[in-house]
């Protein structure tokens, strides 16, 4: 079995009252590449911020290379690459001064001729000035020093955030591309589930503070059915079918998405509901996702309801 | 290695401060000394003479170098709040503290890194100009008014509280209070130490108040740093 490389156990985060993160259990093994996802707000950052010490859990502990987070020495801070949300760098800088004010941090692991190619394959130019960078163009300067000095745990806070189709694209490809190096292990969080598609093979699903889902996103894909009823009469008002999530009505149809349900169970519903039939619709793993997280309140939104 | 690019950088961030502010108290101070020469030796007041002069704090007092001085005073106030936000508060409003504080390195050396910039740059900046005013006035035949240690000193003293203010400012921008009365709180101690220090005379008591001051502020400054979470 591989090592366990990041651990949080009953890792809680209290705002003042308001609850950020809710007794989190998670483990991540060497070399596997995660997808660390949720809505705004559902608690990434918060959870980033509290396993690199940024933070203090109200509750429960985290701990990265068997190091408990609160207490990370800077040899293990060495191990771990993190790239920040909005990719904030020291503005007066330029490419060439940030990389050698980065350079003194990682003694012996800095690799030149890497970063150089970094940013050649970025079109960048060393001269250039951080202030003057795009945000996509700081994304990947970010990225760049991040992965240079081959970190063994890659830890990047919605790096994606904020940048157009094309330079996402870029960012992605450029990321892919670097970190297939074997043995490393990634923590990737996004709200786009199509950039975390291309590149997680483990997906962790969360929604206002609490674990989801911790699945292959084949497992995640398979686990999660939407399925539309059609009845010649008004849908029924009672949905008790098992691993049932959230629903949207119309007249005569009803659209449920489920969890971990089998065909025969769908069957049964249906059957038992009088439906004259039902499909199984074929979604992508955004919108799986969307329907996964949605709160019900949100799909009563757009819909009519009668006095 | 780590320490150098860490000092290195925030020298660098407060290097306009600490230009301007030495460039501006020099241009000043000379002005004020030139303009005061010829009021003091044959010019406004030509009857007044070290012989005409009633006591030693009246010679003091006419000394052309406490004029500079009262401007080395405010200057240390403006290098003290210019430093100081900088350092704790740019970063938070700026977003650049993770980047600052995910260094491979212990927080501690970060605060290190800033507080040494802090006192390199009151040294370099300020008090090297003060220095270079008194060896010129020491040297110069055109006051007649002797100069004594006890003026360097002062001025020095006048630089020791830009650091208090700069500690002060430092422990309210890293202050995590929600209210801006609350948070500028530790600015009351500085005023404190201020005040006990120019209406202090005797030299060893002044120096207790700077010391106690400084420790007091240092104390909280590391406290909050080592603890600060977003």
């Amino acid at each position: 079995m591989a090592d366990v490389i990041l651990k949080t156990s009953g890792l809680t985060k209290y705002y003042g009252s308001k609850l950020a993160v809710d007794h989190l259990d998670l483990k991540i093994e060497a070399g596997s590449i995660c997808g660390f996802v949720g809505r705004n707000g559902a608690g990434k950052t918060t959870v980033i911020k509290l396993l690199l010490g940024l933070l203090k859990p109200t509750a429960g502990s985290a701990s990265i290379f068997g190091c408990d987070s609160q207490n990370l020495t800077p040899d293990i801070r060495q191990r771990v690459g993190y790239v920040a949300e909005g990719h904030r760098l020291i503005r007066w800088m330029t490419i060439a001064r940030l990389e050698k004010f980065q350079r003194a941090f990682f003694p012996g692991q800095w690799d030149r001729e890497f970063f150089a190619e970094m940013i050649d394959y970025f079109e960048l130019s060393k001269k250039q000035k951080v202030k003057h960078l795009s945000s996509g163009q700081r994304a990947q300067v970010s990225l760049a020093l991040t992965l240079v000095p081959h970190p063994e745990l890659l830890i990047m806070d919605d790096p994606t955030l904020g940048l157009d189709a094309a330079i996402r694209r870029q960012f992605l490809e450029g990321m892919i591309r670097l970190i297939m190096e074997q043995g490393r292990t990634v923590l990737f969080s996004s709200h786009i589930l199509a950039d975390v598609e291309r590149v997680a093979d483990r997906l962790i699903v969360i929604d206002k503070g609490v674990l989801r889902a911790d699945c292959t996103t084949e497992q995640f894909r398979d686990s999660v059915k939407k399925v539309r009823f059609s009845f010649d009469k008004t849908p029924p008002e009672e949905i008790d079918i098992d691993g049932y999530l959230n629903s949207r009505r119309s007249e005569k149809e009803l659209e449920l998405t489920l969890v971990k349900t089998t065909e025969q169970k769908i069957a049964d519903w249906a059957q038992k509901t009088g439906a004259e039939k039902f499909d199984i619709v074929q979604t992508s793993l955004e919108d799986q996702f969307i329907d996964y997280t949605a709160p019900q309140k949100r799909s009563r939104l757009f819909q009519w309801e009668k006095d | 290695m780590k320490f150098i690019a860490l000092l290195k950088k925030e020298l660098r961030e407060c290097l306009p401060f600490l230009i301007g502010a030495a460039v501006l108290l020099l241009v000043l101070g000379t002005l004020f000394l030139r303009l005061d020469a010829p009021r003091t030796y044959g010019g406004l007041y030509p009857d007044f003479k070290p012989a005409s002069a009633i006591n030693i704090y009246q010679l003091k007092q006419s000394s052309s170098l406490s004029l500079v001085g009262s401007l080395l005073w405010i200057f240390s106030i403006a290098l003290g709040l210019a430093i100081g936000i900088r350092q704790f508060w740019v970063a938070f409003y700026s977003r650049t503290w993770d980047f600052e504080i995910c260094r491979p390195t212990r927080r501690a050396a970060v605060l290190t890194a800033k507080i040494t910039a802090a006192i390199i740059g009151f040294v370099l900046s300020v008090g090297l100009v003060w220095s270079l005013f008194y060896w010129y006035a020491s040297q110069s035949s055109i006051w007649f008014t002797p100069l004594t240690g006890r003026l360097l000193t002062k001025g020095w003293i006048f630089i020791a509280l830009g650091f208090v203010v700069y500690l002060g400012v430092a422990v309210a921008g890293l202050s995590t209070e929600r209210w801006y009365t609350t948070k500028l709180f530790s600015l009351g101690l500085v005023l404190i130490v201020y005040i006990a220090c120019v209406s202090e005379w005797r030299l060893w008591l002044i120096l207790i108040f700077l010391v106690i001051g400084i420790l007091i502020l240092l104390l909280q400054v590391t406290e909050k740093f080592l603890n600060r979470q977003l």
